[in-house]
């Protein structure tokens, strides 16, 4: 137990560190040398150089880079990620406002190719060689082919323009005035082609890692040795080599979180989607630099903190560090 | 070895199959300014003609462009900046790579986590940032990408350098005199290279799925004609042309499909004992 808890302790440090390297990288990129935030700011636009200097001076970009590095570090650590530039409100209100949707979203996509990858993948493994194997595959590879955004689109020509069965796009039915479990059903419809859209692709990849690893883990010494000790064919797949196949699954989930977060500014843009991804987006095409910053930082943080649960879970799943 | 490699891509049925798609569509993007005198932006006949009508074998977009001519222009630019952004990636990726593996210690140990760090970080938005503040043009997505798909490269090489400069070959070359220096230019990493073209081909796919999706949000070069581009132009449209959308997100499909089929057809190749695996487990 200690060695494990200190593995812990160290993959915290780690983390600590990995957000410190996000706030450097976010500082410097508000001033890389061919412009700076204000240059963004103003964008083509024939601006006043005095109302260009007065800018600078409001967002301290006169003072020493030291200085400024370290009012912005003392700033993210009391979560202060500054004012939208656009709209007056703290970036962090804007933020936590549009969490809950984005939240929502990505759950939702994780846990519906989880269940269905898992399950292609554990038919494949059984049938491997025949038809089913193969059509899994091409699904798996189409999959992950195909631009999620398009998907998107296609998804609603069809269910939602040709075949009008649900929802195109937003989270809820405007002016409803549904509760309860009405509107708990109305925003479920709304979630159907974004999670379509956007959790496809993972469906194919989990039944592609499931695939292999069940194959893999059913080869192992282990196995045998359960096989000649004659436990039950069911038995063995359920209790070893379902436990051992589905630790890369684990890992896989948090190194795909980033890819996640990616996929869902995408797709909340494609379905209209009220999340943080759609207002990275909304605050490029309004030049809104402390929001486009501010979501970036809080995205990258919730990878991390993703990343740091999966890590922990595997260390408590995985039987092998149980012997040691 | 080399002889028989692309018989041996051959062999393997879907990369023989993407390899001929590929080829096609390399050569229609090299040779189509012969036969596309105009450019893919200018105005050739009424709005939204449907396809094979009027002369138009793909019919006309929404303000009255050729959409094959687009189409082909699009294969172009999603082929050039894709193949650029890998070329971007696979650098930085040999040189932390192999700088972790042949130094180790901790300079191989702060390369690790700044490696861990861009792996990931949400790359998209990173890309979104890096082109909103370089401005948006070729350049700056070929950067963009680049900057954020390393990792995988990174690691690759890393591993292969840490296993290679244990064996014999390596051994002799450093009794025979050899400096390190020249025992990792001449000795370690083109050995390493056959496991970084197979990655670098699957990335090339990554980045046209990357790229598109920054166009179709319309963050892309404004001056290039991309697929993602007209995808993200004719959403407006879905309804009445929802050709112009589908066409081009197919092309997408295909070309991203026959890259990773080509991929997979490299691995067996190249290095047929990790194929083996992969096909069985």
């Amino acid at each position: 137990m200690p060695s494990k808890l200190s593995y812990v302790g160290r993959r915290l440090l780690r983390s600590i560190f990995v957000v410190f390297g996000i706030m450097l990288v976010a500082f410097f990129m508000l001033r890389l040398p061919s412009g700076d935030v204000v240059d963004f700011l103003v964008g083509d636009q024939p601006v006043d150089p005095e109302y260009v200097a007065q800018l600078r001076r409001k967002l301290g970009l006169d003072l020493p880079v030291m200085q400024q590095f370290f009012i912005y570090a003392k700033q993210l650590v009391q979560f202060d990620l500054g004012n939208s530039l656009r709209q007056q409100a703290p970036v962090l209100d804007l933020i936590l406002e549009r969490l809950p949707a984005t939240l929502l979203l990505a759950a939702v996509v994780m846990l519906f190719s989880l269940t269905t990858g898992i399950a292609l993948g554990l038919m494949a493994a059984r049938r491997a060689g025949r038809w089913q194997d193969s059509a899994i595959s091409t699904f798996a590879l189409l999959g992950y082919a195909t631009p999620n955004f398009w998907f998107g689109l296609m998804l609603v020509l069809v269910l939602a323009v040709w075949f009008p069965l649900l929802p195109p796009y937003g989270m809820r039915t405007i002016g409803s005035g549904a509760s309860g479990f009405a509107y708990a059903q109305d925003v479920a419809a709304h979630l159907v082609l974004p999670t379509l859209a956007l959790g496809t692709h993972y469906m194919g990849v989990f039944a592609r890692i499931t695939r292999a690893s069940m194959i893999e883990v059913a080869d192992m010494e282990f196995i045998k040795a359960a096989r000649a000790k004659g436990i039950t064919e069911g038995q063995i797949v359920r209790r070893h080599v379902l436990r051992n196949a589905l630790l890369p699954i684990v890992s896989y989930i948090g190194l795909q979180a980033g890819g996640l977060v990616s996929g869902t500014v995408l797709i909340e843009t494609v379905f209209a989607w009220p999340g943080i991804g759609r207002l990275a987006y909304d605050s490029i095409i309004s030049r809104d630099f402390t929001v486009l910053m501010g979501t970036f930082f809080v995205t990258s943080v919730m990878v991390i903190l993703i990343n740091l649960a999966t890590d922990v879970i595997y260390t408590f799943i995985d039987p092998r560090i149980e012997v040691q | 070895m080399r002889r028989g490699l692309i018989k041996r891509i051959f062999s393997h049925g879907g990369a023989a199959a993407g390899l001929v798609f590929l080829t096609l569509l390399i050569v229609t993007a090299l040779v189509s300014p012969l036969f596309i005198e105009r450019s893919p932006w200018a105005l050739v006949g009424k709005p939204l003609i449907a396809p094979f009508a009027d002369g138009f074998l793909l019919g006309t977009d929404m303000i009255g462009r050729d959409v094959f001519a687009q189409l082909v222009y699009g294969a172009r630019f999603s082929l050039l900046i894709g193949l650029l952004s890998t070329v971007v990636s696979v650098g930085i990726g040999i040189t932390i790579g192999a700088t972790a593996g042949f130094f180790r210690g901790w300079i191989d140990e702060g390369l690790m986590r700044v490696t861990e760090f861009f792996q990931i970080i949400p790359g998209l938005i990173l890309i979104m940032v890096l082109v909103a503040v370089m401005g948006a043009s070729m350049w700056s997505v070929v950067i963009g990408i680049g900057v954020v798909s390393w990792p995988a490269v990174a690691r690759i090489v890393r591993s292969e350098i840490l296993s290679l400069r244990t064996r014999q070959f390596v051994d002799a070359a450093r009794v025979a005199g050899q400096r390190p220096m020249t025992i990792l230019f001449v000795q370690l990493l083109p050995n390493a290279m056959s496991a970084v073209i197979v990655i670098a081909s699957v990335m090339v796919a990554q980045a046209i799925l990357i790229e598109s999706g920054l166009s179709f949000l319309g963050l892309g070069d404004p001056n290039v004609v991309t697929w993602g581009y007209m995808i993200g132009a004719a959403r407006p449209y879905l309804r009445e042309a929802w050709w112009l959308s589908a066409m081009p997100g197919i092309a997408i499909l295909l070309t991203v499909l026959a890259i990773n089929l080509v991929g997979d057809g490299l691995t067996t190749a190249l290095n047929p004992r990790k194929a083996r695996n992969q096909e069985r487990g």
